[in-house]
C-alpha cells in the first residue's frame, strides 16, 4: 500500500498531463533515435518518418500492372529501375531541393542531374502515348495493382505535414527574420529588382525568367551561377542558413515529442509497405 | 462498367477508413492520359469550366507563368488536382522552389477539393500550390 499510491498517484499524472498537452508517453525512447545534425542535406528530426520510397513503389506497381496490360493485349514493358539511386545532389533523402555555396557554384539554382543510369529509360517509358482505350485498361490494371499492393494512404504523410507546419513557425520567428533582413543588405548591390523579404523565396520571378528556370531543358548561364553564389554566400554570411536551420529542427523536435505515438504507427506502415513493395520487385524486376 | 465497380468499391473503402477518396472517372477525362492538372475550384473546374485546367507532363516548377485557360493566375490557387500520369506519383509543394513536397499522388488518382480533409491529399494546401513535379523530373535534367 506504502508504494502502490504514489505509483498510482504518478500514473493519474501521467495520463493527465498526456491529455492536456498530447505528449506521448513514448517520447523518451523516440528521442534517442533523432538523427545528428545535419544542415548540409538539411536533416530534420522527423525525416526517419517521410516515406521515401515513391520510386520503388512506382516501380512495383509497374511491374504487377505489365502481365495485367498483356493480357488485354497492350505491350507494358517495364525497363529495369535501379531503386538505390539517389535523385541526385540537388534533393535530400526526403526529396528537398537543397542549395548551398557547392551546389551553386555547379549549377545555380537549377537542379544537379542525378547520376541514376536507369532513369532515361525509365522517362521513355513513363512518356509513351497512350490511347484512350489503352488508358482504360491500363486504370483498371492499375486498381488491380493496389489491392494486390495497397499504396500508402495520405495519413502516412503526417510527418510531411507537421515537417510543413514546423518550418512556416520557423520562418516566422525574430531571428530568422533578422538575418533575413541581414541577408538582403547583403544581395542589395546585386540589384535584384524584385529581392524578396526573405532568402525562402529566391529565386525570384525576375529571376527564373531571366535565367529560364521554367524551361526543363535549359542550363545554368555564368550570370546565373554568378548570382546564385553570392546569394548562397549571404545566406551563410547573415547568419539566415543557420539562424532557419537551428528553429526548423527545434520546431520539428517539439512536434515529434508531441506526436511520437502516432508517428511511430505510421512509421511501422510505412516499413511493412516498403517491405511488400520490395517483394514485389525483388519477384519481378527484370534484370539491368 | 468494371473500372466504376472498382472505383464504387474504393469509394465505399474510403468511408470506412477516411483516407481515400477517388475521383469520378468523368473528372479523369478531361486530365489527357499522362499529365498531371490542377483545376483553381473544386470538382475538377475553374469558373465552371472542366477544360480550364493546367496541366504537365513532366513538371511545372513554377505555376505563376501559367493560367487556366486565360481564367485566372495558377498559383496559389489550385482547389482540385488530378495524377492521370501513367506510371509515376506526383509531388506537389506549396512553394515553387520545391523546398517541401506539400503531398504525393499516385497515378490514376485525385482530390476534388484540397479545401476539406477528405481525399488524397491532406488538409491545409488550397489555394497553396506553386509547382508540381512527376517523380521521374526529380532529377534534374533527366526530363
Amino acid at each position: 500500500m506504502k508504494n502502490r499510491m504514489p505509483a498510482v498517484v504518478a500514473a493519474t499524472g501521467v495520463l493527465v498531463l498526456t491529455a492536456l498537452t498530447g505528449c506521448s508517453t513514448s517520447a523518451a525512447p523516440i528521442l534517442q533515435d533523432v538523427p545528428e545534425k545535419n544542415p548540409a542535406q538539411w536533416v530534420m528530426p522527423m525525416d526517419q518518418y517521410v516515406p521515401a520510397d515513391t520510386v520503388a513503389s512506382d516501380y512495383a506497381e509497374n511491374l504487377l500492372v505489365q502481365p495485367c496490360m498483356e493480357a488485354a493485349g497492350y505491350a507494358w514493358s517495364v525497363p529495369y529501375r535501379d531503386i538505390t539511386a539517389d535523385s541526385g545532389p540537388s534533393w535530400n533523402a526526403v526529396q528537398r531541393k537543397l542549395f548551398n555555396v557547392d551546389l551553386a557554384k555547379q549549377v545555380g539554382y537549377h537542379a544537379a542531374r542525378s547520376s541514376d543510369s536507369s532513369l532515361a529509360a525509365w522517362v521513355d517509358f513513363s512518356q509513351q502515348e497512350v490511347s484512350p482505350a489503352m488508358d482504360a485498361v491500363l486504370t483498371d490494371c492499375i486498381y488491380a495493382a493496389r489491392e494486390e499492393l495497397p499504396r500508402l494512404q495520405s495519413d502516412a504523410d503526417i510527418a510531411v505535414s507537421l515537417g510543413n507546419a514546423a518550418y512556416d513557425a520557423a520562418m516566422q520567428e525574430g531571428s530568422v527574420k533578422d538575418a533575413a533582413s541581414k541577408w538582403a543588405a547583403c544581395m542589395q548591390p546585386a540589384g535584384v529588382s524584385d529581392l524578396p523579404a526573405s532568402p525562402s523565396e529566391m529565386p525570384s520571378s525576375s529571376l527564373r525568367a531571366q535565367f529560364d528556370l521554367d524551361d526543363p531543358k535549359s542550363v545554368a548561364s555564368p550570370e546565373e551561377i554568378s548570382l546564385a553564389t553570392r546569394d548562397a554566400d549571404c545566406q551563410q554570411s547573415s547568419g539566415w542558413l543557420d539562424s532557419a536551420y537551428e528553429e526548423e529542427w527545434d520546431k520539428q523536435l517539439s512536434m515529434l515529442e508531441d506526436n511520437a505515438d502516432t508517428l511511430e504507427r505510421v512509421k511501422a506502415t510505412i516499413e511493412a509497405n516498403r517491405v511488400s513493395v520490395y517483394e514485389v520487385i525483388s519477384s519481378n524486376a527484370p534484370t539491368s | 462498367m468494371k473500372r466504376r465497380n472498382i472505383v464504387t468499391a474504393l469509394s465505399a473503402i474510403a468511408v470506412v477508413v477516411g483516407s481515400v477518396v477517388v475521383a469520378s472517372p468523368a473528372s479523369a477525362l478531361t486530365c489527357s492520359s499522362g499529365s498531371a492538372c490542377s483545376w483553381g475550384d473544386s470538382q475538377y473546374k475553374t469558373a465552371g469550366g472542366e477544360g480550364n485546367q493546367v496541366a504537365f507532363r513532366y513538371y511545372i516548377p513554377n505555376y505563376s507563368g501559367w493560367t487556366y485557360n486565360g481564367n485566372g493566375n495558377a498559383n496559389d490557387s489550385a482547389s482540385s488536382v488530378y495524377n492521370n500520369g501513367n506510371t509515376d506519383t506526383v509531388y506537389w509543394y506549396d512553394d515553387s522552389s520545391a523546398r517541401t513536397y506539400a503531398f504525393r499522388m499516385a497515378t490514376k488518382n485525385g482530390d476534388q477539393n484540397l479545401n476539406d480533409a477528405l481525399g488524397t491529399a491532406p488538409a491545409g494546401h488550397n489555394d497553396k500550390l506553386s509547382s508540381g513535379y512527376f517523380t521521374s523530373c526529380l532529377s534534374g535534367s533527366a526530363c
